[in-house]
């Protein structure tokens, strides 16, 4: 099904991308999947098909730039922020690199150059009743008509648990303990990502998980008195 | 392995993170432990719940808003270079940069100093020279006042014996090679303005080339390797003197004659410059 999907995106792209730049049609190699065709046209200078990449790719890079920053607004920055990195720095992509890690490693820089930049060192993680948190909270209660007050309510709580342990962390361990965790990216992944080795991931996420559940004990304690 | 051990390796375990051996020590630890078993549990919690914590559900015009606004960077990027003139384009090409600017400014003031500072060292000796030959020629004027260097002059002193005195009295030569010269020093007075004052030693015997100095009182001769003059009085006295003076202009020599001192008390002491 994905394949068939993406052979429709590869035609229309090429069709788009020999219009525009004339390019001999031997660079359409049976063998190229279309993301990497996407890149060659985009690295071409072609902004639809860089469209397609975005299109493609927007779903990690704002979940991602969210769960590091912790709000939508940062997000959007961040997540424009990475697309013209990518834009700018897309004929230094080596074909046989992982795209996407690649992309996610644009977005942790950003991310890091963000919070650097507005130094929130704390709520960083809006609560879902602060004002900052409006846009995430009306998300919530459209899911809480769609799935249940009880269940939406309980979401929201977990969520905001986590939030408020991840705020706690620093930036190199919330990133690694995001990517390993949460994105479910092997240690080595996460290790050539932030540009570490795996023993530096494997303390900075032991770390961080002693962290997060010691901040959970805290929370439930307090939420039991 | 103890519980200390087990407790630290939690963290890691619950994510799969460990080593195959490492992590068979824990599970048959966990076996017997109950405390570490507990521990364990609240670990996969709290990990159950980060693996949970997804990001909301943006909306497609979120979305569309970021692809537009990137896309919009992107041709206001790319559009100032296609729509530029040649004559821009080669405007901006040479158009000076702060940095370039500012490595030219300093290179050009150290050039400047540089200048400033070799042009003034090979002015010093020569304001000396004015200063050291203006008193001589002069006789008894006073020397202008100046902080500049003392200089250096070939300076001939013959002594002139009563039946050789005339045109034959050696001279300086522009062969490089003076018949006969003695150690001469020239003393400037120590008040500022002062007359410059010369000092003669007499020939030794076997002496055929000196070299000539000039010093300041009170300072170093001008010449490491120069002996400093001494002044015998009892041969200047007894017979007429003849002294050359060649400054670095070879068209400027001073002469300066001195008669026999006559006899103490006697009033008809003179000397004369040319």
């Amino acid at each position: 099904m994905r394949s068939t999907l993406a052979r429709g995106k590869l035609n229309v792209v090429s069709e788009i991308a020999l219009n525009r730049n004339d390019l001999p049609v031997s660079v359409l190699s049976e063998n190229q999947t279309w993301l990497e065709l996407l890149i060659k046209r985009a690295a071409a200078g072609d902004t639809a098909a860089f469209e397609q990449i975005m299109i493609h790719s927007q779903q990690k890079v704002m979940s991602l730039s969210w769960r590091m920053l912790g709000n939508e607004a940062d997000a959007r920055d961040a997540s424009q922020e990475v697309f013209l990195r990518v834009y700018k720095y897309l004929g230094r992509f080596k074909q046989d690199q992982d795209f996407f890690a690649w992309v996610y490693q644009i977005t942790v820089n950003v991310c890091r150059d963000i919070a650097k930049k507005r130094q929130r060192h704390s709520a960083q993680f809006p609560s879902l009743t602060s004002g900052d948190g409006e846009r995430d909270a009306n998300a919530f209660e459209v899911a809480a008509d769609q799935e249940g007050a009880d269940e939406a309510l309980i979401a929201a709580q977990q969520r905001e648990l986590i939030a408020g342990a991840m705020s706690t962390l620093p930036a190199k361990e919330r990133a690694a303990i995001v990517l390993r965790d949460i994105e479910g990216l092997a240690t080595d992944e996460v290790a050539r990502i932030l540009k570490s080795s795996s023993t530096t991931v494997r303390s900075q996420i032991s770390s961080a998980r002693r962290k997060i559940k010691l901040h959970c004990e805290q929370y439930l304690r307090r939420k039991a008195r | 392995m103890n519980c200390k051990q087990v407790e630290n390796q939690l963290p890691l375990y619950v994510g799969h993170d460990l080593e195959g051996q490492r992590a068979r020590l824990i599970t048959a630890h966990l076996v017997t432990c109950t405390q570490c078993a507990r521990l364990v549990e609240e670990h996969e919690e709290a990990h159950q719940l980060l693996r949970q914590f997804s990001a909301p559900q943006f909306s497609e015009a979120t979305y569309a808003s970021v692809r537009q606004s990137v896309l919009r960077q992107i041709e206001q990027e790319s559009s100032p270079a296609q729509g530029m003139f040649a004559g821009e384009w080669l405007m901006r090409l040479f158009q000076p940069r702060l940095t370039w600017a500012i490595s030219t400014g300093v290179l050009l003031g150290v050039c400047a100093f540089a200048y400033y500072f070799v042009a003034h060292r090979t002015n010093g000796p020569q304001n000396g020279r004015q200063v050291a030959t203006l008193p001589v020629n002069a006789g008894s004027a006073p020397a202008p006042a100046t902080s500049s260097p003392p200089t250096q002059l070939p300076v001939q002193h013959h002594p002139v014996a009563p039946s050789a005195a005339g045109s034959h009295l050696p001279t300086a030569t522009s062969s490089g090679k003076p018949r006969l010269r003695l150690h001469q020093t020239v003393r400037r007075n120590g008040t500022r303005g002062g007359s410059l004052t010369t000092a003669l030693t007499s020939p030794k015997p076997g002496l055929n080339q000196t070299a000539g100095q000039f010093t300041i009182a009170g300072e170093a001769p001008l010449f490491p390797g120069a002996v400093p003059a001494t002044f015998d009085t009892s041969l200047s006295a007894r017979k007429p003197m003849r002294l050359e003076i060649q400054t670095r202009d070879p068209n400027i020599r001073i002469i300066w004659f001195s008669q026999p001192s006559p006899p103490e008390g006697s009033p008809n002491e003179s000397s004369k410059g040319i």
